[in-house]
């Protein structure tokens, strides 16, 4: 396995999962069209440009009161958890 | 079936001229027909949506009252499947609805089916969905476009007045060109995207398909509005988009830009283009050409990529099989999450995620992903320069008519897309409202134009629309198919 494709498997690995060996190839033709991009753009002067962000800036954001509400019930946050044991999410052991 | 608006359906059921549970049954029969050419749904709600109606008070005041309307699936609907077309979230009941599903619901609109889209909302041809790709009304061996390929496939057959999409790049605008239907997404902020599986955050807009510019102003009008649920939702009051509408846009300056239609190709499109242009000026308009700095126009795909797949990565960090979603075995918590993402995602998702990884990891933040943010600014900038000087500005939605499912391609990365495919992403970038407005026709396909104006200026594009609907022979389009 070359350098690249244990790089992007790590990167894989990293975002937790995994890519497989017939994935490889159309894995490395994008990440060769995408380092195109990252060139293209740094052949744009932005000395002294900040990010941009969000498309405009309006403050939309407050600090609301210290109330409780849009509380989710327990029991409404476990319905789609695969595996539930006495209110809890089961997972296997982390300490073996 | 008879393809009715909403403003129709409403009046029939006012004047009762037409039952409601008998429209209700017929629809469904409809619904299933067109389900099998088009494969354009992932759920259809027929016994949610019956005993709705059987309970149903209708209300003569509401435009909306018990108007049939169908959800991007990718909207959180509660106790209703919603897997954004992905694997991962192929058995996930939310626990709670999206802000506009619960708006819509208020105005007792009826939800009949979860429409299909590419995975996660990522992808423009609507091939990557689950559940298969979306075939065009139009023509079925050829795309609906994407990634809100359902939506736009069932509202051009002509079997609900509305649907609703999500639009990251020109996800609901591209869809809605490819198949003949008006597409919408207002500004940034207008609609609260609470309970809406996000895309990229800084780009994601909702918005809707119509067959009608009046239509589409009764829809937004519902959708729009504050939302302490999500903090990035606008304070702006909402005006009466569907009162105010008006045909009278004399006046009205419009910027064709030149950078767009000079690489059109297709001579459909651009004699189309001419002819809206004049239509624009029997209007009383003032439509003159201007340019982008033509670096910067080649930019936004390179830009685009970079700052969606960085925030995809991000956003969909928590779909991890332990929460909720599909969940695969594994000997420890991080096998787990390892195994359900490999097998939840597609190949192309993985890929996206792989390059978001890249481009956020701590040594290439400043030269990939703030970059490419920075690039961003200097677009914006420059697209509002023209909004200094024009109300409008006016492009064709594409360089050509929806390609085959054979010939259409996920991958936006490829150089050849570079403007012509790509510049409706101004409008994620920007913000701006952007609406597609069918406009004619090449090889018997439908084609669009697109009217994105400024800031909240929503009713501009609307009336701007609006007159240039009256004048086309293109209002409540559909192609139920040659079978029927």
């Amino acid at each position: 396995m070359d350098d690249l494709e244990s790089k992007l498997k790590n990167l894989a690995l990293k975002a937790m999962f995994k890519l497989t060996d017939e994935e490889m190839p159309a894995m490395i033709e994008e990440y060769q069209v995408f380092m195109h991009h990252v060139e293209e753009l740094e052949a744009i002067d932005t000395t002294g440009v900040e990010p941009l962000s969000f498309p405009y800036e309006e403050v939309t954001t407050f600090l609301r009161e210290d109330e409780v509400k849009d509380m989710i019930r327990a029991e409404d946050a476990l319905k789609n958890v695969p595996d539930v044991v006495e209110n809890q999410i089961r997972l296997p052991k982390v300490v073996k | 079936m008879k393809a009715y608006t909403i403003v129709e359906l409403h009046n029939l059921f006012k004047n009762k001229e037409l039952s409601i549970s008998e429209y209700y049954q017929s629809l469904f029969v409809e619904l299933e027909k067109q389900n099998k050419r088009l494969n354009a749904l992932v759920t259809i709600t027929k016994e949610e949506a019956l005993k709705k109606i059987s309970n149903l008070s209708f209300d003569p005041s509401n435009m909306l009252s018990a108007i049939p309307v169908v959800y991007k699936d990718n909207y959180s609907t509660e106790g209703i499947r919603t897997t954004a077309s992905s694997k991962i979230l192929d058995n996930y009941l939310p626990i709670y609805s999206a802000t506009a599903v619960n708006k819509l619901e208020d105005n007792n609109t009826v939800i009949v089916a979860k429409a299909s889209l590419d995975e996660l909302a990522m992808g423009g041809t609507n091939r990557s969905a689950y559940t298969g790709p979306v075939h065009n009304p139009w023509d079925t061996t050829r795309i609906s476009g994407g990634s809100s390929g359902g939506s736009a496939a069932i509202v051009a057959s002509g079997v609900v007045p509305f649907a609703l999409g999500s639009d990251t790049g020109d996800s609901i605008r591209k869809p809605a060109g490819f198949c003949g239907v008006v597409g919408f997404k207002p500004t940034w902020g207008r609609i609260s995207r609470y309970g809406v599986i996000p895309y990229a955050t800084s780009l994601d807009h909702l918005g809707a398909f119509t067959r009608t510019i009046e239509d589409m102003s009764i829809v937004i009008g519902a959708l729009s509005g504050r939302d302490d649920h999500d903090m990035t939702s606008s304070m702006k009051e909402v005006p009466d988009y569907y009162q105010n509408l008006n045909k009278d846009i004399k006046g009205v300056k419009i910027a064709i830009l030149k950078n767009v239609y000079d690489e059109v190709t297709n001579q459909d499109i651009i004699d189309n283009m001419n002819v809206v242009i004049e239509k624009f000026k029997e209007l009383g308009a003032i439509v003159e050409f201007v340019s982008m700095e033509q670096q910067l126009m080649k930019a936004i795909l390179p830009a685009y990529v970079i700052i969606a797949n960085s925030e995809a990565m991000s956003n969909h960090s928590c779909l991890d099989g332990i929460k909720f979603g599909v969940r695969e075995p594994g000997d420890s918590p991080d096998e787990i999450m390892i195994e359900s993402r490999t097998k939840g995602f597609s190949s192309f998702i993985k890929r996206r995620f792989v390059l978001g990884n890249l481009a956020l990891a701590t040594e290439n933040q400043e030269k990939m992903f703030r970059k490419a943010q920075k690039v961003r600014r200097l677009i914006v900038d420059n697209l509002n320069q023209i909004y200094k000087e024009y109300d409008i500005i006016l492009t064709p939605v594409s360089g050509d008519i929806a390609p085959t499912l054979e010939d259409a391609s996920d991958d936006r990365l490829s150089e050849q897309y570079l403007i012509l495919e790509n510049h409706l992403i101004l409008g994620n970038f920007a913000g701006t409202p952007s609406l597609t407005l069918p406009s004619g026709f090449s090889k018997h396909m439908p084609i669009g134009i697109n009217i994105m104006g400024r800031l909240f200026e929503e009713q501009t594009v609307l009336n701007v629309a609006y007159a240039l609907e009256s004048v086309l022979p293109y209002r409540n389009q559909y192609r139920e198919g040659s079978e029927d």
